[in-house]
């Protein structure tokens, strides 16, 4: 058993490395978008957008204002923007470009070069100096691409643009500084400053005072139908057998508003939406509704189950030995059905830690569902990370359980590789 | 078993009064035999109760009832909704050109401490300019103001020396902060006396007293930052009506009326302020249980928004039952626009320096795609009724210059849809492309993909599509969207600005070329324009910026960059208990005037 369970551990710790990079993948490749557009929003400027890069840990320093660049010829308008390490100016059509490399120089170099320069023939560029370019003028200039990366600017013969200056720090170094601060959980701050660490705790917390009830109430009561359905059969079965049906037909989103008008509007047994003490009477509708809406499709897994043990040549002949019903039930069915129905919950549990997204949102229970919501809409990815950090290590966790408790219940399980 | 121990670690969460932060406050008087108390609800959530968080609009209403700035709007003034309100300040004069302000500051207001143990004897201190200093200072500053950006960007001269100070790291920072405390601020942002507040500024700005009522310039106490370091966003001690009893992030938030508050008179010269002993915020995201808690009156206010708008109001009015009931309808004048953006940076749509032939055609082709605009279908379709105004030209009615300001749509009648089309029609042909031969399959970027937006782009398709302009929708994230769009890679966009004071700046901001890619995505640049926006700001006669702004909107619809749709506003339902509910634009939730008269 012992070697079995560090047997596990062990490939839980392989699949936590693999978690890791699929967070590397998602959140710090740029996948979801860069993160500082997203927190600068709609009126930001290339300074708020490098600020918030700086804030973000994706430079370690930023220079707003380095220098101004300026052309001069006839009327024409060119894009000036990154490309690599090189600094590139091109006309709107795209016919002629010109580029500076700025690798192995220094900004002092690089500002040199541009002032002065001619990117086609008939137009000459110039430089006004910023309050920067003197305290950066020994910077590598990679650092004047860095900064103008993802916000390009026209430069046109009537206004020039704004040339600055950054440290990027590379995205591997940012992700494992990140993945050791989650490892050590150090969760951060979300956007606005508010620790995730605390956050993360109440509200796992409130969600599981919703869930493991439901999610316990749901399991016993579809075991229980589902035995007395499989022992019973004829009405009752097909009876149940309707309503499972109707139960996993019916909407999530159209049923639990239904209910809480109908059970905490209209009735007025149970209070409609809230969180404040005595805090058990707002989890009780919620808890109601969680159970009744999802024990169908257990119960008919459980049902199945159920009905095969019964059919086994064992429990018949222990009928005919004059075993009692409820003690074959008990002492032999349940018991060869337990391993199929822990596995299926026990890996059922890490999701209830996050409770239902639905729930919880209608029904004002401040768990970590509705936390994971606001930070996608808000994208908050310093929260998704740390959730979708918190929910892969609970599952790994939780597979582990599941797969000791199946080996508790079931030696002949323990017994395979 | 591991169920088990799942439910004895969840067990803690059910004992009582774990979270309640509420202690003997200022407000913690006896209990009235009838409190007035009141109940709001939010679609989101509030992040933050510093002012210098970086909060959202939520945050910002919150942070008023507790906080407070030197102006606020009077709520109690109609259109055009520009007129302020001594609110911390006294009263406050400026120079004839409009860049010296001195600030009075009122002698009884006072911060309240509620939190234990308190800062000062008997919880309250009186608020001084310094406070006002050390405030607008540290929301500048980058290492304690987690917002991008701060209010008085380019508009104080020495601020943004301090703010780039601060953003060089740690040591910078300190060392910024140590010279303005010598100085008792910076040489344009300083305190004369306790009472007296002096700002210089760079130019002459319009908008400088909307900022004022900013709720990020909002007046806090330096002694309860440092006491509650990085948790003074959960503690907020402010001057406000109201202190924070308790905050369930993801649930509600909890005010209390300050005991022995200063007692404003109301501006419906019904007492002295605020009527209510208590007010409770709900964040309900779902609109069917808002729906639910004000139909079951338990919530004396829902702002009506998507499907339930049909539902609830019939004619411009509540429903049968409601109306029954005593519920009546406040209109939400609007704040944001919405518009389709061009990238003038583009060599089909866009305005190309140097070839005056082919800007000439473009502009017929943008010119021809905004009357093809299908303004009608879009307000049935995407609005979904008639709680948009619709856009005729580049500022709502409600704003002083908009009746000034020359319609939109290029000399044809804006409600004549025929003839509309058939001058697109015209113009398209004079482009070069008769009945859109010839022209290439125009890109529309279209974010978040969601059924609104999916709806909007097949309404804009269809629309375009009778004139004989193809159009492909490319929807994506508004991340994706977001970084598209500031490279300069899109052709056109759909786009929403949230107008943040009631200028017309704030709107026109973002055709400014000065205004850098993000604000102005579309890249207009119109020496014209720019000139017309230097100058609005730089005067302080209200006749001479009401010319600038209709010089600034001819240019605009001359030169087409946007198309602007319509000014989604909304609308509230009332319970007929709550009095002195006004829906300022800028100021809609002014709690502390809300009185709860007894039926």
């Amino acid at each position: 058993m012992l070697a079995r369970a560090l047997r596990r551990l062990l490939s839980a710790a392989g699949l936590a490395a693999g978690v890791s990079l699929i967070l590397l993948l998602v959140f710090d490749s740029g996948l979801l978008g860069d993160p500082a557009l997203i927190e600068t929003g709609p009126k930001a400027s290339a300074q708020r957008i490098g600020e918030a890069r700086l804030r973000l840990g994706a430079f370690s320093a930023y220079e707003p204002r380095l220098a101004t660049l300026h052309v001069a010829g006839p009327p024409q308008r060119f894009v000036l923007r990154s490309a690599g390490d090189a600094l590139e100016l091109r006309t709107l059509d795209g016919s002629q470009r010109w580029r500076v490399p700025l690798t192995g120089r220094t900004v002092q170099q690089a500002l040199a070069e541009l002032d002065g320069a001619s990117p086609a023939p008939g137009w000459r560029l110039s430089l006004t100096p910023g309050p920067g370019a003197q305290e950066r003028a020994q910077a590598p200039a990679s650092g004047i691409a860095a900064a103008l990366r993802g916000a390009s600017q026209s430069l046109d013969t009537g206004r020039g643009a704004e040339l600055a200056w950054a440290e990027a720090v590379p995205a591997w170094r940012r992700y494992g500084r990140r993945i050791g601060e989650l490892f050590r959980g150090d969760f951060g701050v979300t956007r606005t400053g508010q620790p995730i660490g605390a956050e993360l705790w109440s509200r796992a917390r409130r969600s599981l005072a919703l869930a493991v009830p439901a999610f316990l109430l749901s399991t016993a009561l579809a075991l229980a139908l589902a035995l007395w359905a499989a022992v019973r059969r004829g009405w009752l079965d097909r009876v149940l057998a309707v309503l499972s049906v109707a139960g996993m037909s019916v909407s999530w989103v159209a049923a639990i508003p239904l209910l809480q008008r109908w059970l905490a509007a209209d009735l007025r047994w149970f209070p409609i939406y809230g969180w404040e003490p005595p805090y058990w009477t707002y989890l009780l509708l919620p808890i109601l509704i969680w159970t009744v809406l999802g024990l169908w499709a257990d119960l008919r897994f459980y049902r199945s189950l159920a009905l095969e043990e019964l059919h086994q040549e064992y429990v018949r002949n222990a009928r005919a030995q004059g075993l009692g019903g409820a003690r074959v039930l008990r002492r032999h069915v349940l018991r060869n059905i337990l391993v199929p129905v822990l596995a299926q919950s026990v890996s059922a549990l890490p999701a209830l830690a996050l409770g239902s997204l639905l729930i919880e949102r209608f029904f004002g229970v401040p768990g970590l569902g509705g936390y994971t919501v606001d930070a996608v809409l808000s994208g908050d990815q310093a929260v998704l990370r740390a959730v979708t950090f918190l929910s892969a290590m609970c599952f790994l966790l939780f597979q582990w359980l599941a797969d000791l408790a199946c080996a508790w219940a079931d030696p002949r399980y323990g017994a395979r590789p | 078993m591991a169920a088990a121990v799942l439910l004895l670690a969840c067990a803690s969460v059910l004992a009582p009064a774990q979270e309640r932060a509420d202690s003997q406050g200022p407000g913690a008087r006896a209990p009235a035999a009838r409190p007035a108390a009141a109940r709001i609800a939010f679609y989101a959530q509030a992040q933050t109760f510093d002012p210098a968080g970086g909060g959202t609009f939520v945050d910002g209403i919150l942070q008023q009832q507790v906080y407070e700035t030197l102006v606020e709007y009077d709520c109690a003034a109609g259109a055009p909704y520009t007129r302020m309100r001594p609110l911390l300040a006294e009263h406050w004069e400026s120079s004839d050109d409009g860049k010296l302000w001195l600030f009075v500051l009122r002698d009884d207001a006072h911060f309240h401490d509620p939190y234990d143990p308190p800062l000062w004897p008997e919880r309250t201190r009186p608020v001084t300019a310094h406070d006002v200093v050390y405030s607008w200072l540290r929301e500048t500053d980058f290492q304690s103001s987690a917002d991008n950006g701060y209010a008085f960007e380019g508009l104080i001269a020495g601020l943004d020396e301090f703010h780039r100070a601060t953003a060089q790291g740690a040591d910078s920072a300190a060392a910024a902060w140590k010279e303005a405390e010598s100085r008792g601020g910076l040489a344009d942002l300083r305190a004369l006396d306790d009472r007296c507040l002096l700002v210089r500024l760079a130019r002459a700005e319009p908008s400088f007293l909307f900022l004022c009522a900013e709720s990020n310039t909002a007046v806090v106490a330096r002694e309860a930052v440092a006491r509650s370091g990085r948790n003074f966003l959960n503690q907020p001690v402010g001057t406000g009506p109201f202190y924070l009893a308790e905050w369930i992030p993801g649930s509600q938030a909890q005010f209390r009326r300050v005991s022995g508050w200063r007692g404003d008179p109301s501006p419906f010269g019904d007492g002295p302020l605020p009527f209510l002993d208590e007010l409770r915020v709900l964040f309900v995201p779902e609109p069917s249980t808002r729906t639910q808690l004000f139909e079951a009156q338990e919530l004396e206010m829902l702002s009506v928004l998507g499907d339930a708008y049909g539902r609830l109001v019939q004619d411009g009015r509540p429903n049968a039952e409601l109306s029954a009931r005593g519920v009546s309808l406040l209109p939400v004048l609007p704040v944001s626009m919405s518009m389709i953006t061009i990238n003038m940076d583009d060599p089909v749509l866009g305005m190309i320096p140097g070839d005056e032939a082919g800007n000439a055609r473009r502009l017929k082709l943008r010119q021809a795609l905004s009357l093809a605009f299908p303004y009608e279908r879009w307000a049935q379709a995407v609005r979904g009724g008639d709680w948009a105004e619709r856009a005729r030209s580049f500022l709502p009615a409600y704003m002083a210059a908009s009746a000034a300001c020359p319609q939109f749509g290029h000399g044809v009648e804006s409600g004549a849809e025929a003839q509309r089309l058939q001058q697109a029609r015209r113009l398209l042909a004079e482009a070069g492309y008769p009945e859109g031969r010839g022209l290439e399959e125009l890109v529309v970027d279209l974010a978040p993909p969601d059924r609104v937006t999916r709806t909007g782009g097949e309404v804009v398709a269809e629309g375009w599509s009778r004139i004989g302009v193809r159009v492909r929708q490319q929807v994506g994230s508004w991340a994706e969207m977001q970084q598209r769009t500031t490279e300069g890679e899109f052709q056109m966009m759909t786009r929403t600005w949230t107008m943040q004071y009631p200028d017309a700046t704030d709107l026109l901001t973002i055709f400014y070329g000065g205004s850098g890619p993000v604000a102005n995505r579309g890249r207009f640049h119109d020496a014209d324009f720019d000139r017309g926006f230097e100058a609005y700001q730089a005067t302080t006669d209200a006749a001479q910026r009401d010319a600038l702004v209709v010089q600034m909107v001819q240019r605009l619809n001359a030169a087409v960059p946007v198309i602007p749709i319509d000014f989604p506003g909304g609308t509230v339902l009332l319970q007929p208990w709550l009095k002195n509910v006004r829906m300022h634009p800028f100021q809609p939730y002014a709690c502390k005037y809300y009185r709860i008269e007894a039926p």
